[in-house]
Order: structure tokens, then sequence, then C-alpha cells
């Protein structure tokens, strides 16, 4: 309900017969009747009809008379008016204080903005304009803005299809349009308001989070730009401090070696190596199976750790292998003697470590017999392929760091994602060229 | 701080505890072992 207030004239709307109150009599020139739309010239003594309007007013988000304090005045909400580009529509209430003067209130998809007329031109710098130090760029001009709807009082002679060309210059926050018509032009820097601002103000509706598929307005600052800045250096110290539990627990300790023969092409070899002490908790183990000399062929290990109280079995597999070559291109050669295996949490207890290994030669006929002086299979112009395993206590995960990397990079990379999805979108209105990274880190600034 | 900077930190710290908790039990969801139960397994070169 808005207050009363005895400095408040009122007169009778010559049409509909309701009563009107005049809050900005002396400054007043065209009054609107909240009731029936019908304009009336307000200097005249008898209230003259400009234009008649019959259709119902609008219900607004602030109803005319409604007093609310921004920025530590307290505003009168006197004229309401609706305009459109022929694109976008949106809502101009002229807010009154006696001491200050009038502003905008400009309503759009949920969001408001506070306007002040300049009573000097902005400084021209380039293609920019620059008011009170703070730079706007170009967005969208040659639009001709119109009015569509109008209610309250304003000074000067408003009416419906008034129209108004209009120019309009942004950053993050704020908008600075340039509207002229044949007789004059004028000047408006529009701030974006909070939602806490406006609601505390004049107890409107929240304005809406952005959701991709929504269109943004034109100085809307990417509400996902000041996450960016403050979560990255988290970020950099969540990852330095990775590194140190890198360093911490990545080590290996107390490496054993076993080694055993394998024949190409012979028959597996299965060995058992231990005892292997586990003294606490559960640990990973690393072990790096090398095979020196396989060559054109390749050797299956597997390796299984038996707890010798529970004969619980941990396993794992290595292939190393080794092929080389000369072709049109010259000489080649793939495959690597050497594999790393890490067996995760083995609880502590006592160990065996039970080798199976059978080596293969690319392209053999598989001729191999027993070679009693050795006492091993041996394959005819091959020698066995020595496999030797180095066991270590501990193991270092790098997937597991790479993970926690992962982790926590996703939400700074989920906020860049969509800060860039907001500014394609907002920008997508401006003129000119489409969005590039030079906009989205203009994005980034504070407004 | 805002809330939802308080939050990611918050989220971090987790990450963080989760990577101490697997290194100090050896644990990887990536580790080697387990492999040799009905793993594929192919050999010989591959140069063309």
């Amino acid at each position: 309900m808005p207050p009363e207030d005895s400095s408040v004239r009122t007169l009778s709307c010559p049409t509909c017969g309701g009563t009107i109150a005049m809050r900005a009599a002396g400054y007043t020139v065209t009054l609107a009747c909240e009731y029936c739309g019908t304009l009336i010239d307000a200097t005249n003594p008898d209230a003259r009809i400009i234009t008649r309007y019959h259709e119902m007013q609008a219900s607004l988000d602030i109803p005319l008379g409604t007093r609310g304090t921004l920025r530590g005045v307290e505003w009168e909400a006197i004229g309401w008016l609706q305009r459109t580009d022929g694109w976008a529509a949106w809502e101009e209430y002229l807010l009154f204080n006696p001491y200050a003067g009038y502003r905008w209130l400009i309503a759009q998809n949920g969001r408001w903005s506070l306007g002040t007329m300049l009573t000097a031109a902005p400084q021209r710098d380039g293609p920019d304009y620059i008011v009170a130090g703070r730079r706007f760029s170009p967005f969208y001009s040659g639009s001709t803005a119109r009015v569509t709807r109008v209610a309250g009082e304003f000074y000067w002679r408003v009416k419906v299809g008034e129209e108004v060309r209009a120019t309009d210059y942004v950053r993050p926050g704020f908008m600075l349009s340039l509207e002229q018509d044949d007789r004059e032009k004028s000047w408006t820097v529009s701030e974006l308001l909070t939602g806490r601002e406006i609601c505390a103000a004049f107890d409107v509706a929240s304005p809406p989070a952005w959701l991709p598929g929504m269109t943004p307005l034109a100085h809307q600052p990417s509400p996902f730009a000041r996450r960016l800045k403050e979560w990255w250096p988290v970020a950099a110290l969540s990852f330095m401090a990775l590194l140190v539990l890198l360093t911490l627990f990545g080590g290996t300790m107390q490496p054993q070696s076993f080694s055993l023969s394998v024949t190409p092409d012979g028959p597996s070899v299965s060995q058992t190596f231990g005892p292997i002490e586990l003294p606490f908790g559960r640990q990973a183990m690393t072990v790096q199976a090398m095979t020196p000399n396989v060559d054109q062929g390749w050797v299956d290990i597997d390796i299984s750790f038996v707890n010798r109280r529970t004969q619980d079995s941990y396993d794992a597999y290595a292939l190393n292998e080794h092929y080389s070559g000369q072709d049109s291109d010259g000489y080649w050669s793939e495959g690597s003697p050497l594999q790393t295996l890490k067996i995760a949490s083995l609880p502590a207890g006592t160990y065996d470590l039970v080798v199976d290994a059978r080596a293969h030669h690319w392209g053999s006929t598989g001729n191999w017999g027993w070679d009693a002086s050795s006492g091993t299979y041996k394959t005819e112009g091959l020698p066995p392929v020595e496999v030797i395993l180095t066991v270590a206590r501990g193991a270092r995960f790098a997937s597991n760091f790479w993970l926690a990397v992962l982790l926590i990079l996703s939400p700074p990379v989920l906020m860049l994602i969509l800060h860039i999805m907001f500014e394609n979108a907002r920008l997508a209105q401006k003129d000119g060229e489409p969005a590039d990274a030079d906009d989205w880190l203009q994005g980034m600034q504070a407004p | 701080m805002s809330r939802g900077t308080f939050l990611y930190a918050l989220w971090c710290l987790g990450v963080l505890g989760l990577y101490l908790a697997a290194a100090s039990q050896g644990y990887s969801p990536f580790a080697d072992g387990g492999r040799t139960a009905g793993a594929a397994r192919a050999y010989g070169p591959t140069h063309k």
C-alpha cells in the first residue's frame, strides 16, 4: 500500500473518475491515469485529456506511489512505462525525490538497473565513451525504442507510440544509453542492482539465476567471473599441497631382487621367492620386471603375492616384449624389456612371491630340448631369457595424483565453461564480430 | 570469502583428505593387481 503524503495533490480522471495522485506537482507535465491509462495534461488547470485509452492498467511490480530507499535516498515511484525495440521489452519506473530529482528504475528479464540521466555529454575516446573514469564500449546501435504502455506522471509529454533512437555502450554492471530524437539527445548511465538491493528497497521478486539458454542483459556481469577469480588461488594451493603429499607418500623402500631363466618357446617356469615382510597396516608394492635379453619375442610374467598365513593371493601380470627390424624407412623397434607393476593395499603379513614366466620367440619353430649339462630347456640357437624381479615396499600412484588434480580442477573448469557460455549468450546481442577469447577475458572485469 | 568459495575450498580439502587416505593405505583404483584373470593378451609386433 503506498504511503500517504500530505504534499501529494490529487485530481479526478476526466475519463473514469478515478482519483489520481500527482506526486511531483510543479514538475509533472503528463499524468497517466493508473486505472484506465488515459493521458492527462497536468499543466492544464482543467486536467485536459491528451489521449484516451480503454485498456486496463497492468498490475505493476512496484505500484505507483510506493517508496523505497536505494543508495541512501528515499525514492517514490511516480511513473511507469513499457518500451520495446522490436526484440526485447522492458519496463521503466520513474523515481522521484524532491531533493535528489529523478532516477529511472529499469526492469528487464527480472533484473533491475538504476538509471541516472547525465547533465553533460560523456567524453569520447575512439569508439568508447568515458564517464566518471569508467570506460564504456559500444554494444548495439540503431535500435528504435517505442513506448507501448504508460501510467503515472512524467516530466515530459510522454505518449504511447513515442519513439527514440537508442545506442548503448556497456561495461560489466553498467550501461550508457544515448536516446535521441529530432529535438534532443539524452545520456543515461544505468547500474545493475543486486537482487538484495532491489528486494530491500521495493520488495520485488529476486532476479532469476542465469541458466544456459537464457539471454543475459547487455551489461549483466558474468556470475561466474567472481567465482573463477576466487577459486583459482584455492586450486593452485591445493595443487601444491598435492605435490607435497605425492613427494611424502610416493617413495619405495627395502628393495629385494629375484631372478630366473626362461627358455624361449619352452615350458612355463614357476618359482617361489620369499619371505617378503610387510610389517604394518596396508601397503602398496612395486615390482619391476626386467628381461634384459628378450629380443624378437615376449615373456609372460604372472606374479602373485601369497600370504603365508591366510593364503590370500594378490596377482598381477607383466608382458615384456621387444621387436626390431629394418624396412624401407630404416631401423625400427618396439616394446620394452622393463615393466613396472604396482599392487595396491596389501595387508601386513609375511608373503611369498610366486612367479610363473613363459618366453616366446616371434616366428620360432619351437625346436627346443633338455640340456642336461645346464639342467634347463634350450631352444636351438636361442639363449634363455633372464627375468629379474625387483620387489619394493610402497608405490607412487601417478593415477591417484592426476585423479585428484582432475577433481580439484573440475569446479573451476566448469565455471570457466559456464562463463564462456554466459559471455557468448550476452555478446550474441552485440553488433559486430562474434565473441572471442578477448571478450571472455573482458567479461572477467570487476563491475 | 563467499559461500561458493568456502564450499569449493571444502571440496579441495576433501579431495586432499581422500588422496592422503589412499596414499597412507597404498590404495589406487588403477593399480595393476588382479589383471591376470581373463585379461586379453595380444602378442607380436604391430609395426607395419
